[in-house]
């Protein structure tokens, strides 16, 4: 009976102390209660690259504790990219002077959020889950070393000078994405809109979503969507790749019956 | 007076009184043909531009009956291209067919010296634009080659020496592309090969259109005022109111070269005697520019012939096109198997837009004299030239750009 009367006493004090701690461990204590709430989903779970593919639209929706704001990343798989320098030859051509390859960083990368994100998280937080709006966090864990057989690291200062080229190319062909509002909470509901722009690769996506609460994350969640090739883009595409000959047997006997066809037509229609 | 020369009198003054010159009457049996021939590139371009319209007033809620058949065209706006790996718009892409169609129509050449360019600056990666050219070449020019093959001209023992050289030169050049990649530069590499063929062809074109011109122009003044003076009564002066020669003995720079080859044979059907190494020698540089440019060559052929070597217009124009056909087959093979850049979406697009372009730009050059023609073609080959020489030397956007594994975008 006392040693009850002990644990009662301990388990009192223990929760006294939870309920006076400062914030983070406040915010520790809503994960808790919230773990079971905080949810993401994504619809089509695959987009389709056709014929008549001009770039893709992906649906992001969940459940999210009341209060928080919430935060996503959608990421291509990494890859490796090459970029040239331009520097000017004999005085006069602008020309690629200097090649790159840039390893691990993802051809698309999204940020997406209820809040501006600069208000929203802790700076720290930003920086350690790549959610900064700059993609300066994703891009200092690529790794830049020389073009060609022979590759060693570039220095640092070159590296930097890659990124920033490759980040601000990524920007202008839409495949580095920030929005900052458009991630909608209603309550305990959240969705958003994701469109993938034309140059969007192939592959599978990988999407993270967090429940944002006092600058600090308190839930996360993740899945995945497919980008691929279907019908006769995958078909042509696998063919030039993997059998050149009749690839090419193929478009030249398309060529000519075209060519030949258009002829006879309009050959036709001067008679 | 000669009875040839009072026949080239009256013709002058038929022409100076703005009557048509038609003593065998075929200009009438040209235009009922053509009427026809043009019946079907209307009607094509007709629905083209109507479709566009129709898309376009859709989409921009300009008419509300439209919709529908905006938001059908909407889904159909944009094509993927399978080996270049980009997405276009389907009407831009048909439309730079059609147009580039068009020009080659109304020039007489084939235009893919325009349509690498224009690839290149909607966003189609150089190496994948020229091949797919060449490729769509192949069908731009069959339908041309059956038609002078039937009105014998196509001189074959010329054709098949030409496409020797055009078969040695497309496989070199393939393989050169894959070294230019390979070194990086491979779209500023072709620009600058770019720069130095249009520009020379460009600029010798409007050398020979503005001087042939400018001597009609004194011709017509000089005929004039005889033909005053004449009226006066200065009869005289009649027996120089002459008409010029249908054809003036043509000038034929380097003949007195291609004449002293070794190798000379008799071109039954060109009508002239050559070394086999000069139409080699042709052949190899058109091949050669096949490959690096995406061109069929007839821009360099045709003036070759007829200027160096003294082949008829037609003859070198149905001789060109025969070996275009074949050289392209090989350049589109290679550069299939050795580089993997053919686009056979974007080529069959092409090839439709730019084959009904050519039909309409055939009737619209019709009121427009040779000279007149390649006064426009000159300036627009000069063009072209101006714009890759600013691309070149002007700074680009940005000092770090994109590249391919192979060197090229």
């Amino acid at each position: 009976m006392k040693a009850m009367r002990v644990a009662g006493i301990v388990l009192f004090l223990a929760m006294s102390t939870l309920a006076m701690a400062p914030t983070a461990q406040g915010d520790q204590a809503s994960v808790d209660t919230a773990t079971a709430a905080f949810s993401v989903s994504v619809a089509p779970s695959e987009v389709d690259i056709d014929v008549n593919y001009g770039g893709g639209q992906v649906r992001l929706s969940g459940t999210t504790p009341e209060g928080t704001q919430v935060a996503f990343k959608v990421s291509s798989p990494t890859t490796e990219t090459y970029l040239g320098k331009n520097g000017k030859v004999l005085g006069v051509l602008w020309m690629t002077t200097e090649r790159a390859k840039v390893e691990d960083v993802p051809e698309f990368f999204a940020v997406f959020s209820s809040e501006p994100l600069q208000e929203a998280l802790a700076p720290e937080e930003l920086t350690q889950r790549k959610l900064d709006p700059s993609f300066a966090p994703l891009l200092a864990s690529a790794k830049v070393v020389s073009a060609g057989e022979n590759a060693t690291p570039v220095p640092a200062s070159e590296a930097k000078t890659y990124l920033t080229g490759l980040r601000d190319a990524r920007i202008t062909e839409g495949l580095y994405l920030v929005d900052e509002k458009d991630v909608s909470v209603d309550g305990s509901k959240w969705s958003a809109s994701l469109s993938l722009p034309p140059a969007a690769p192939e592959g599978r996506y990988q999407v993270t979503a967090y429940a944002i609460a006092n600058q600090h994350i308190v839930e996360r969640a993740t899945t995945e969507f497919a980008v691929k090739r279907v019908g006769v883009v995958s078909l042509l595409g696998n063919m030039a790749r993997n059998n050149a000959m009749a690839y090419g047997a193929l478009a030249i006997t398309a060529s000519v019956v075209i060519g030949l066809g258009i002829g006879r037509v309009f050959s036709q229609g001067a008679h | 007076m000669s009875s040839r020369q009072d026949k080239a009198a009256a013709e002058m003054n038929a022409k100076l009184s703005g009557a048509p010159l038609d003593p065998a009457g075929k200009a009438g049996v040209a235009q009922a043909r053509g009427i026809g021939r043009a019946t079907a590139g209307t009607i094509a371009t007709v629905a083209a531009i109507g479709l566009a319209v129709a898309w376009w007033l859709g989409a921009n809620g300009r008419l509300a009956g439209v919709e529908l058949l905006a938001s059908t065209l909407g889904s159909f706006s944009h094509i993927y291209l399978p080996v270049a790996g980009v997405s276009v718009n389907l009407f831009a892409l048909v439309g730079l067919g059609f147009g580039v169609g068009c020009l080659s129509g109304l020039f007489g050449v084939g235009g893919g010296f325009l349509m690498t360019p224009l690839l290149m600056m909607i966003g189609i990666p150089p190496a994948s634009a020229a091949a797919s050219d060449s490729c769509q070449i192949i069908g731009a020019s069959s339908s041309g080659v059956t038609a002078h093959m039937r009105m014998g001209n196509v001189d074959a023992k010329l054709g098949l020496t030409l496409l020797v050289g055009g078969i040695l030169g497309g496989t070199v050049g393939v393989r050169l592309v894959a070294v230019l990649r390979a070194i990086g530069n491979f779209d500023c590499w072709m620009k600058i090969i770019y720069i130095l063929v249009l520009g020379i062809v460009g600029a010798l074109m409007l050398r020979e259109s503005v001087t042939t011109l400018v001597k009609n122009w004194v011709y017509s003044i000089r005929q004039q005022t005889l033909l005053e003076l004449v009226n006066e009564g200065y009869d005289e002066l009649k027996v120089r109111l002459v008409a010029p020669a249908e054809e003036e003995v043509m000038h034929r720079p380097f003949a007195s070269f291609a004449d002293r080859l070794p190798f000379q044979t008799n071109f039954s059907k060109a009508g002239m005697r050559a070394s086999y190494l000069f139409p080699l020698g042709l052949g190899l540089l058109v091949g050669l520019l096949t490959a690096l440019m995406g061109v069929g060559g007839g821009f360099i052929m045709v003036p070759a012939m007829t200027y160096i070597l003294g082949v008829s217009t037609k003859v070198a124009i149905g001789t060109s096109l025969f070996q275009m056909v074949f050289t392209s087959i090989n350049v589109t093979y290679q550069q299939a198997l050795t580089n993997g850049t053919v686009d056979a979406v974007l080529a069959m697009v092409l090839l439709i837009g730019s084959a009904v372009g050519a039909q309409v730009g055939a009737k619209l050059g019709r009121p427009l004299k040779g000279h007149q023609l390649r006064i426009l073609l000159g300036l627009l080959v000069i063009a072209v030239t101006v714009k890759l020489i600013f691309e070149l030397v002007l700074p680009p956007g940005t000092m770090i750009s994109l590249t391919s594994a192979a060197g090229g975008h």
